[in-house]
């Protein structure tokens, strides 16, 4: 089966890293890949996804030639969960962020508290939060067991 | 305190009333030293009945000098911390003492009472010296009250030239120009322009030393929050007051009577209430101080209003207001049913509803008063919140209600609980109730999803009805209701309008749609400064599409939580030391190093601060991962995976010498994001942004800001531009940091890139022919360049917060310009970045504007192909005594012309100065009388000398520059 997986990623080096390991666990997979905010909108209201692999900071806009500075923003992952919240949707996401804490309500938490904070602050289900730490690490080893914990994996 | 001999027959005559235990203790009190004293009178506070305390102060009260307890009619004004803070005693036993003391001076009270009631009565009939005279009479007969210090800045508020000099001394006297704080927050609360609300909780929330400043911090409060939150507070609200001066004591239980500890207080002081009401001028009197027709009166009206605490109706009025006109969440209030019940007495209970057309708002009969509530906005305001308080927000408003409701009220995004207008939003259906309520709370919560709610909304309602424009929306807002739209200006800034992804689907249309914000509310208010940001935003859009670069800056602050920041830790300070310098009438003093000494700590917060500074974004956005991910695995993944080497690459002839270089080149840039990437700090010393002004380039623009600040200040009289005045300058100081980090980065790549080690492997022939292993080395070298280049754009001041522009850049911009008009006008416009002139601040417009208008001239009357050049260069003007950048553009003339007939032309064209106001709408941008304009509009803009001189028009401009 064709699994869709989603990945909102400003930084080339991390999207394409994340693609491979999506694309290893899942070698028949459609990976579409977002730069920023109003792009990953787009895609979400486009099509529906087995999987939405979110990083927490990042642009509103993709980054032009000639078009301006983009707005960083921190919390920039937050929106498309409420995005998603406000159209009915269930898509499962994980984050994947280079810094260690999210900040949600004002406050910041660690990744392995940040998953329930957004359950308890905004009642959306992320499936986890983890720490992406380079070229190889702990979250490749997470990432690959919640795909196959879903059965994104090619069996 | 000094010791004392207790043979003194007055002191002998107290001790012995004193039983034998406290009365040897009071002998070592006034023996000792004052700690020693301090440790005593303490102990006996603690433990004794009222009565031997009171007692014991008689006893240290009638010593000529100690440092425990102030006179009751002080002849100085206590403004300052001059006595030790004594332990706290029940509030029962302070106020029995408060009532055998009301008993004892009951003469001196009724005293004070009198001159009170004279001073009133001159108030009334606006006789403003006679009124100031009667305050000088009363402190010097009577002594100092914080009472009589608030009357005086009543009158240097209201009063006329003559009573303000007849009050000057006693101000002086009572520290204003020492940037006393008591003082300096009283009249800066009596100012017309000040922000009351953003006063009040910079002063509630003064930083606490303790008991060190424990008496200034309950004094400044008495004119903005005189109410105890319990008896706690109370209790240390009555031993300040009564450290100010007695009548100051007794008025706090006046104003504080809702407590229920109060209840049962002495007939004495019950009295004194009596005197002090007789003494009151009527709430009718006092409404008749300000006009009612105007819009700001009942605002004066409110802020003045401490000024009359003898008056029961003004202490209920505030009682009322103080409550309910203030931010939910602070500290001092807890709305309960104690509160509401209280309020309930003042304010009448109107279903929200109703709120918008209801006269009567309060139960007093003052006329007056009634006709400033109903052209201010500061009760229907209170009244607003009162009732969401009432019902949590469970109640029905029409949308129509709702939008006259917010023309007739202010401030409740800032007042009004978050909780209750949510339920009101759910209460309301329609889409544009629940706009108005979401933009009340989007400011104010925290929480995203608030946030969230109001742009999903925002953008439904933009697109369904306004076909997208979201300057149609706000328009249509505010033609409901001015107090809305300029509301959702204020809201809908760039960082909101970035995230508006349904709507806004470019960086360069948060740009525009901005602009056009500006625009409107230029158009709407009528004030030109809009226009001006307008412009600057869309000169810095061309300039961008005259780069046609990649820009992605990754440094930020988060403004509007900034400015936030500024308005509740700094404004007060700030209020301070302008006033200060306001009244030594030294404008000159931008080199104060207590000003000096704020802006380096505002910017030391713009830089450190977690949530919303550099260092969050520099965390968040670059240090965590994004680095090293850029210069490390993205480099070397490119070369790893690049056909020609990746194989070659492995093989054990260079493996082992790849590996080697990969591992030190790691450790690298591991050492450049450990060292470099922070904000400087004591186990950080090589960071990157210094969060100081220790650098000559620093201390110059620290001094910049504060000259700007100072003259703004002296101008308007008020704080307000000075949140915006710190952030640009935050900029500037930060930018010297990132320039220098920026050029540093540049330069990495020698250091980065061990060349012995490259050679190695080249030299090892790569396990393949030696031009791929050159083109190995070579691709290694520009791939990190390159990255370094990229990454150095990362490093810098985004466009979009603070304007600024190169000469040459703006030059180019210009040229551009000009050529969609006439495509075959291609003069020089390429700059040397590195020796090109920066220029900070909004006012470059006028530069391109004025480049506009030679540029143009010359495309459209000067010689095809002619030479079109231009000079820009900072010279001190002797004239002005101050800097100047200088212009000079000199193009070429047809060949059919001659210098005297353009010079007639010239002089023909520019003498017709009649209409020169108009310039710009008759002659647009391009017609040479709009230089004049310009310079009419902006006092630092010259028009040195238009002129033809061989057969080139030389155009010469000048800009004073702040420094």
């Amino acid at each position: 089966m064709v699994h869709s997986f989603l990945i909102v990623e400003d930084d080339d080096f991390k999207r394409d890293r994340l693609s491979e390991v999506i694309s290893t666990c899942s070698p028949e997979s459609m990976i579409r890949s977002e730069p920023s905010l109003a792009s990953a909108i787009a895609a979400i209201n486009d099509a529906v996804y087995d999987l939405i692999i979110l990083d927490m900071a990042i642009p509103s806009h993709t980054v032009t030639p000639g078009g301006g500075s983009p707005i960083s923003l921190l919390t920039g992952g937050l929106e498309i969960i409420f995005e998603l919240q406000s159209l009915n949707r269930i898509d499962p996401c994980v984050i994947i962020t280079q810094y260690n804490e999210i900040e949600i309500c004002g406050q910041f938490y660690p990744l392995c508290t940040a998953s329930s904070a957004i359950k308890n602050n905004f009642s959306y289900n992320v499936i986890a939060c983890l720490e992406y730490s380079g070229n190889d690490g702990v979250w490749i080893r997470q990432l690959e067991s919640i795909m196959e914990k879903y059965g994104y994996t090619a069996s | 305190m000094q010791p004392v001999t207790t043979t003194d027959p007055k002191t002998h005559l107290n001790l012995k009333q004193l039983n034998l235990r406290t009365r040897n203790q009071a002998r070592s009190i006034l023996a000792v030293e004052s700690v020693d004293a301090l440790k005593i009178l303490n102990r006996i506070r603690e433990r004794q009945r009222w009565q031997e305390i009171l007692q014991i102060e008689r006893l240290l009260r009638a010593q000529p000098a100690q440092d425990f307890l102030p006179s009751l009619f002080p002849t100085e004004p206590q403004t300052t911390e001059n006595y030790y803070r004594l332990s706290p005693i029940s509030v029962e036993k302070q106020i029995a003492i408060l009532g055998a003391l009301a008993t004892e001076n009951i003469e001196k009270i009724t005293g004070v009472c009198v001159t009170l009631g004279s001073v009133n009565s001159a108030l009334a009939k606006r006789d403003f010296l006679s009124a100031a005279k009667q305050v000088v009479e009363m402190v010097s007969t009577h002594g100092y009250s914080h009472l009589a210090l608030r009357k005086a800045a009543l009158i240097q508020a209201l009063g006329t030239d003559d009573s303000k000099e007849e009050i000057k001394p006693f101000l002086i006297a009572a520290g204003i120009g020492k940037q006393n704080t008591i003082t300096s927050s009283l009249l800066h609360c009596y100012q017309e322009e000040q922000d009351i609300l953003s006063l009040k909780r910079s002063i509630m929330s003064l930083p606490s030393r303790g008991i060190a400043n424990k008496f200034t911090r309950d004094i400044s409060r008495l004119v903005f929050h005189p109410h105890a939150k319990n008896e706690l507070d109370l209790n240390d609200l009555i031993q300040s007051a009564l450290q100010s001066s007695l009548i100051d004591a007794v008025l706090l239980l006046k104003i504080n009577r809702h407590l229920a500890v109060l209840q049962n207080v002495p007939a004495s002081i019950q009295n004194i209430f009596k005197i002090l009401e007789k003494a009151s001028s009527s709430v009718e009197i006092i409404a008749g101080l300000y006009q009612s027709s105007l819009v700001e009166s009942e605002g004066m009206f409110f802020k003045h209003s401490s000024a009359w605490y003898e008056n029961t109706d003004i202490i209920e009025y505030r009682f009322a207001l103080d409550h309910f006109n203030d931010v939910p969440e602070a500290s001092y209030l807890s709305i309960n049913e104690e509160i509401l019940k209280r309020a309930a007495g003042w304010l009448i209970e109107i279903p929200i509803r109703d709120l918008s057309e209801t006269k009567a708002l309060s139960r007093h009969t003052s006329v007056t008063l009634r006709n400033l509530e109903n052209t201010g906005f500061h009760t229907r305001s209170a009244s607003f919140n009162f009732a969401l308080y009432r019902s949590q927000g469970f109640e029905e408003i029409e949308e129509a209600n709702l939008m006259r409701l917010m023309s007739k009220t202010l401030g409740l995004a800032k007042t009004s609980p978050p909780q209750f207008l949510r339920n009101l939003a759910l209460s309301n259906p329609t889409p544009r109730t629940k706009l108005v309520l979401l933009l009340l709370i989007a400011r104010k919560s925290k929480n995203e999803g608030d946030d969230y709610q109001l742009r999903r909304i925002l953008q439904q309602i933009t697109r369904d009805e306004y076909a997208g424009d979201l300057v149609s929306l706000v328009r249509n807002l505010a033609d409901f209701s001015p107090a809305i739209g300029e509301y959702a200006y204020d809201v809908f800034t760039e960082d909101f309008i970035a995230k508006l992804s349904h709507l806004i689907k470019s960086t360069s249309e948060i740009t525009e749609t901005r602009a056009a914000l500006h625009t409107w509310m230029g158009q709407h208010t009528g004030e030109k400064g809009f226009f001006d940001r307008a412009r600057t935003l869309l000169i810095d859009h061309q300039i961008n599409k005259v780069r046609n670069e990649i820009d992605d800056n990754r440094i930020y602050v988060d403004a509007s939580r900034f400015a936030e920041w500024i308005n509740d830790e700094l404004l007060r300070e700030l209020s301070q030391i302008l006033t200060g310098l306001k009244h030594k009438n030294t404008p000159l003093s931008e080199e104060d190093p207590q000003l000096l000494n704020l802006i380096e700590r505002c910017y030391s917060t713009f830089c450190q601060n977690r949530i919303f500074g550099i260092a969050s974004y520099l965390g968040r956005r670059i240090r965590h991962g994004t680095f090293k991910g850029h210069l490390y695995h993205a480099v070397i993944g490119a070369i790893e995976r690049h056909p020609k080497y990746k194989d070659t690459i492995n093989e054990p002839c260079c493996a082992k010498r790849w590996e080697h270089w990969k591992q030190e080149y790691e450790a690298k840039v591991d050492n450049m994001i450990k060292d470099r990437l922070h904000v400087e700090a004591s186990d950080k010393r090589e960071g990157f942004l210094k969060a100081n002004l220790k650098s000559t380039g620093k201390a110059e623009i620290a001094i910049g800001c504060a000259k700007n600040i100072v003259t703004d200040y002296f101008e308007h009289n008020s704080t307000e531009s000075s949140a915006q005045l710190l952030i640009d300058y935050c900029w500037r100081l930060a930018e010297v940091d990132l320039r220098n980090f920026n050029a540093w980065l540049k330069n990495q790549k020698g250091g980065l890139i061990n060349q012995p080690l490259l050679q190695e492997i080249k030299i090892s022939g790569f396990g393949g022919t030696r031009e791929i292993a050159n083109e190995f080395c070579r691709d290694v070298v520009r791939t990190v360049d390159e990255k370094l280049l990229a990454m150095s754009n990362w490093f810098k001041r985004p466009s979009s917060v603070a304007p600024k522009a190169s000469m040459g850049l703006l030059y180019k911009a210009v040229v551009a310009e000009v050529q969609e008009t006439y495509p075959d006008f291609s003069p020089l416009a390429d700059f040397d970045e590195k020796s090109d002139i920066d220029l900070f601040g909004g006012a470059y417009h006028v530069l391109y504007d004025s480049f506009y208008v030679a540029v143009f001239n010359a495309a459209k009357h000067g010689k095809q192909d002619g030479q079109v050049n231009r000079v820009f260069r900072i010279e001190r003007d002797p004239r002005r005594d101050c800097l100047m950048v200088v212009v000079e553009i000199s193009s070429e003339i047809r060949d059919d012309d001659d210098d005297d007939a353009v010079n007639i032309r010239l002089k023909e064209h520019l003498h017709c100065t009649d209409d020169i106001e108009n310039a710009q709408i008759n002659e647009g941008r391009s017609g040479l009388r709009k230089l004049y304009q310009l310079q009419l509009s902006d006092k630092n803009f010259f028009v040195e000398s238009i002129k033809c001189e061989n057969r080139y028009v030389d155009v010469r401009l000048s800009y004073a520059l702040l420094y």
